[in-house]
C-alpha cells in the first residue's frame, strides 16, 4: 500500500458509495436481508435451546432405567459400578405396593412412593428445600422417615412446617425429615397435581421380608453415554440373571429398560436439523447477497475505468485500487449487517417481553451477533475480490484513453 | 409497440449475449433464490410423506366411542356403516373387577369382554400365546388372555399358557399373554384379562356393547368422523349417552412442529429470493446508465418508449426464467435421489414447480420494472449528447 492510510481509504470508499446513493442502497438492502435471515435463525435457536436446558433441569438427572420387577439385587448395584465405564452413581428403588396413598390428619392425598437405597439423591440429582435427606443412620436403623417433594408438602401441610410431624402410609407413621424439589417426568407435566416421597430401601425390606429390588437407577458421568449405558446395564443384568432369557421372560425382553429424557433429547434432535436446514437457507440467501455485489462491482469497475487510470496515473498502486473496490463492498456489507443484526435484537427483545415462553429475560447474545457481523464481512470481500483484482490489473494507460 | 415480438426477442438476447459475465451473475442469483424456494417446497412434500408413514405404523388413529347403557352388534354395525370410512372396528363392554388369588400371590384384575380383534385394532401385542379366535369367542368358551404384569405375578415359575385362572367362580383357561399396561382406578392398579364377549351376553342374556374403538381409512379426517359419528349416535340413541373421542392429539402435535419448520424455511426461501430481485434491481440501473447512448441511439432510429421498457423487462424476465427452470430441474434431481437412497416417498409436483417458477418470473419483472422505466422516459437528444 503507498502512502494513503486506512482513514483516508475508508473516506474515499465512503465518498464513491456516495456519489450513487441508489446503488449503495440497493446493494445494501440486499446485505442486510441475508444477514437479516441468518441472523434471526440463529436468535430462534438461541431461545429453543435455552428452552430445551430448562426441560432438562426440570427433570431428574439424565439416566438409565432398568425394570427389574423382584428380581433386582443390591449386588447387580455395585456389578454396574465396578464393571461398567463412565457410571457416576446407581441406586435401587423398590415400589410401595398397590394402594398409595399419604395420610396427615384428616387428609388423604394420593402419591407417588418409592422405597430407596442410599444413593438415591445423588442418582436423581434432586436437591433438599427444606430439612435433610435420608442418611446412613436411617438406612442402618431401618427408621420409619419419609422424605416429601414440594407438591406433596403443599398439597397436605399448605403453609405449616411439615419437618418432624408425621404421615401415615399403609396404617405405618412416617416421620417427615425434609422436603425436596418436584420434579417432572417423561409423562408428567410440569403442573401436575401428584405428590411424591421416598423412604429407605432398608426399612421397607425390613417390613416386607423382601430383598429384591423393583427399579435400578444408573445416572452417567456424561449424557452423550446414556444410549451406551443403556445397553450395556440391560446386558449385564441379563448376565447376571439369565431366568430373564428362558421360559416366559424371554418373550418379554426382560428386563426393560429407558432413559428419563428420551422425549427431551428426541427434541433436540428436531431443533438440530431444522436448524441446520434454516442455516443452510440462510446462507444460501448471503450467497445470493454476494452474487449481487460481485455483479454490481464488476459494472462499477466497468464503469469508472477512467478514473481508476487517472488515479493510477498520479500514483496509486495496483494494490490502492484493489482495496478501494474491496472496502467499498466491506463498509456496505459491515453497515448493512450491523443494521439488520440490531434489528433483529430489536424484535427479538419485542417479542420476547411480549410472550417469555417461560424463560429467564432475553439478553443479548455477542456469540450470534458476532457470527452474523463475521458472514457479512466475508461476503463483502468474497463477492469483491476478483472484480477488483481485475480493475486493479488494468493498464493504466489503456484505462486513461478507454 | 414497434417492434415485433420475435425481433423484440432477437434483440434481447443479443444484449444479453453482449456482457456475459453480468447475464451470467444475475442468472446464478436468481437460480441460488429459486433452489431455495423450490427446495424448501420439496422438503414439505417429503417430510408430510414420512410423518405420514410414521403415524400410520405407531400411533393408530383412531376413534373411541362409549355409550351407555350400550347396543347391539347389530345398531353398531347400522352406525358404522352410516357413518363410512372404517376399516375395522372392536367392541367391549363393561369389565367387573375383581381380586385374583393363584399359589399364594394376589393381584387386581378387571375381565374385559371384548371382541377377537381387539388387539389389532388397538394395537396392543401379544407376547407368548395367541388371543382368543371368533369361533372359541361363537363357542362360547371361557378362554382368556392374561395382561403381562398380572401373568408375572401369578405365575412367576411357570409359562401361564394352558393354565387354569379362577375369577369370581369362573374357570378361564389362558391362552396368550399380551403386552398391556396396568392401569388406575379408585386408587388401585388393575390388569386386565381378556375374555370372549359372548361370554358376557351369555351371562346376562342380552347384547351389550358399552364401548367400541374404530379405524380409519383416512386419518387426516378424524375430527371431522368424530363429529360425525356423536351425530349418528345421539340420533340413533336418543336417550342414550353417546361419547365419541379420538387421539389424533398426538398426530396433531407431530404435525403442528413440521408446518411451523416448514413455514420458517419457506420464509428465509423466500428472503432469498427477494434477494436476487434486489440485485436484478441494482444491475438493471446500473446497465440503463451504462447503455444511455444506446437507448438514445434507438429511440432516434425509431423505437417507442415501450419498446425500450419491454427490452429491459425482458432481459430481465428470460434470466429469471432460466436461472429457476435450471433450479427446479436440479432440486428435482436432488430430491429424487435422495428419495431413492432413503426409501422416501416423492413425486414430481408439477404445482410446486409451476408456483416457484411463476414467483422467479415476478420477482425478475417486478425488480426490473422500475429500472427499466426509467430506462423508457430517456430524452433521445440528451442521451446520444450524454456520450
Amino acid at each position: 500500500m503507498s502512502q494513503l492510510g486506512v482513514m483516508d481509504l475508508i473516506g474515499l470508499a465512503v465518498h464513491a458509495l456516495g456519489r450513487n446513493g441508489l446503488r449503495t442502497g440497493l446493494t445494501g438492502l440486499g446485505i442486510f436481508l441475508g444477514v437479516a435471515a441468518t441472523s434471526a435463525t440463529l436468535q430462534v435457536q438461541h431461545i429453543t435451546s435455552q428452552r430445551i436446558q430448562q426441560r432438562f433441569a426440570e427433570r431428574e438427572a439424565p439416566r438409565v432405567q432398568a425394570w427389574v420387577w423382584r428380581q433386582g439385587q443390591l449386588a447387580d448395584l455395585t456389578a454396574i459400578q465396578t464393571e461398567l465405564a463412565g457410571v457416576a452413581s446407581v441406586s435401587a428403588a423398590m415400589g410401595l405396593g398397590w394402594s398409595q396413598q399419604a395420610i396427615y390428619q384428616d387428609r388423604a392425598v394420593p402419591v407417588q412412593g418409592m422405597a430407596v437405597s442410599d444413593t438415591y439423591f445423588t442418582t436423581t440429582g434432586r436437591q433438599m428445600v427444606q430439612g435433610r435427606y435420608l442418611n446412613a443412620t436411617d438406612f442402618a436403623d431401618y427408621r420409619s422417615v419419609v422424605v416429601i417433594d414440594q407438591t406433596l408438602a403443599q398439597q397436605m401441610f399448605r403453609d405449616r412446617d411439615p419437618i418432624g410431624t408425621n404421615i401415615y402410609l399403609s396404617g405405618m407413621a412416617w416421620q417427615v425429615v425434609g422436603v425436596m424439589e418436584a420434579k417432572t417426568t417423561e409423562q408428567r407435566g410440569s403442573g401436575e397435581q401428584e405428590g411424591e416421597l421416598v423412604i429407605p430401601l432398608s426399612t421397607q425390606m425390613a417390613l416386607t421380608g423382601r430383598q429384591q429390588v423393583d427399579h435400578i437407577f444408573v445416572r452417567p458421568e456424561d449424557l452423550r453415554d446414556l444410549e451406551r449405558l443403556e445397553g450395556q446395564v440391560k446386558t449385564l443384568l441379563q448376565q447376571r440373571h439369565p431366568e430373564y432369557l428362558q421360559g416366559i421372560w424371554a418373550q418379554f425382553d426382560a428386563p426393560r429398560t429407558a432413559t428419563n429424557v428420551a422425549d427431551i433429547q428426541a427434541d433436540q434432535e428436531t431443533l438440530a436439523t431444522a436448524t441446520r436446514s434454516l442455516l443452510g437457507v440462510g446462507a444460501i440467501a448471503l450467497a445470493i447477497a454476494g452474487v449481487g455485489i460481485a455483479n454490481i462491482t464488476v459494472a462499477s469497475t466497468l464503469e469508472r475505468t477512467k478514473e481508476i487510470g487517472l488515479r493510477r496515473a498520479i500514483g496509486a498502486t495496483q494494490g490502492d485500487v484493489l482495496w478501494q473496490f474491496v472496502l467499498e463492498s466491506v463498509v456496505v456489507s459491515v453497515v448493512g449487517g450491523v443494521i439488520a443484526i440490531a434489528t433483529i435484537e430489536g424484535v427479538t427483545l419485542g417479542i420476547t417481553r411480549y410472550e417469555p415462553f417461560g424463560l429467564p429475560a432475553y439478553e443479548f447474545n455477542g456469540r450470534n451477533a458476532v457470527l452474523a457481523l463475521g458472514a457479512a464481512i466475508a461476503v463483502g470481500i468474497g463477492s469483491s475480490v476478483a472484480p477488483a483484482l481485475r480493475a486493479s490489473r488494468l493498464d493504466p494507460v489503456k484505462a486513461l484513453r478507454s | 409497440m414497434a417492434l415485433s415480438p420475435h425481433n423484440l426477442l432477437i434483440v434481447t438476447l443479443n444484449a444479453l449475449r453482449g456482457n456475459p459475465i453480468r447475464s451470467a451473475l444475475t442468472t446464478v442469483g436468481i437460480f441460488m433464490g429459486v433452489l431455495a424456494v423450490n427446495g424448501t417446497l420439496q422438503v414439505q412434500t417429503i417430510s408430510k410423506g414420512i410423518i405420514e408413514r410414521q403415524l400410520n405404523a405407531q400411533i393408530a388413529p383412531q376413534l373411541f366411542t362409549w355409550i351407555h347403557p350400550g347396543i347391539t352388534s347389530r345398531e353398531q354395525a347400522q352406525a358404522i356403516a352410516r357413518l363410512g370410512g372404517v376399516i375395522d372396528s372392536a367392541s367391549s363392554t363393561w369389565g367387573s373387577f375383581d381380586t385374583v388369588q393363584r399359589n399364594g400371590q394376589e393381584t387386581f384384575v378387571i375381565t374385559l369382554p371384548v371382541s377377537p380383534n381387539f388387539p389389532q385394532v388397538n394395537r396392543l401385542e401379544i407376547v407368548a400365546g395367541r388371543f382368543f379366535t371368533p369361533q372359541e369367542m361363537q363357542d362360547f368358551r371361557q378362554v382368556g388372555v392374561l395382561a403381562q404384569d398380572a401373568a408375572m405375578i401369578l405365575f412367576p415359575d411357570q409359562d401361564p399358557i394352558g393354565q387354569s385362572l379362577l375369577v369370581r367362580g369362573n374357570t378361564y383357561r389362558i391362552v396368550g399373554v399380551i403386552a398391556m399396561k396396568p392401569f388406575e382406578q379408585d386408587e388401585q392398579t388393575w390388569s386386565t384379562l381378556f375374555v370372549p364377549l359372548s361370554l358376557a351376553h351369555a351371562r346376562t342374556g342380552q347384547e351389550r356393547i358399552t364401548s367400541f374403538s374404530l379405524r380409519p381409512t383416512d386419518w387426516r379426517d378424524l375430527d371431522a368422523q368424530q363429529a360425525k359419528l356423536q351425530q349418528i349416535l345421539a340420533t340413533q340413541f336418543p336417550d342414550r349417552d353417546p361419547y365419541v373421542e379420538h387421539n389424533a392429539e398426538a398426530i396433531a402435535e407431530q404435525q403442528d412442529i413440521l408446518i411451523l419448520i416448514s413455514r420458517g424455511l419457506l420464509g428465509v426461501g423466500l428472503v432469498a429470493l427477494v434477494i436476487s430481485g434486489v440485485g436484478i434491481a441494482n444491475i438493471t440501473f446500473a446497465s440503463v446508465i451504462e447503455r444511455t447512448p444506446e437507448i438514445g441511439l434507438r429511440r432516434a432510429i425509431g423505437a417507442t418508449q415501450g419498446d425500450i421498457l419491454w427490452q429491459f423487462l425482458l432481459e430481465a424476465v428470460i434470466l429469471s426464467m432460466i436461472g429457476g427452470m435450471s433450479a427446479i430441474a436440479v432440486v428435482d434431481g436432488t430430491t429424487r435421489i435422495v428419495a431413492a437412497t432413503f426409501d422416501l416417498p416423492y413425486t414430481f409436483q408439477l404445482e410446486t414447480a409451476a408456483m416457484s417458477l411463476g414467483i422467479a418470473i415476478v420477482v425478475g419483472a417486478g425488480s426490473s420494472f422500475v429500472p427499466a422505466r426509467r430506462a423508457s422516459r430517456i430524452e433521445p437528444m440528451s442521451a446520444l449528447r450524454s456520450e
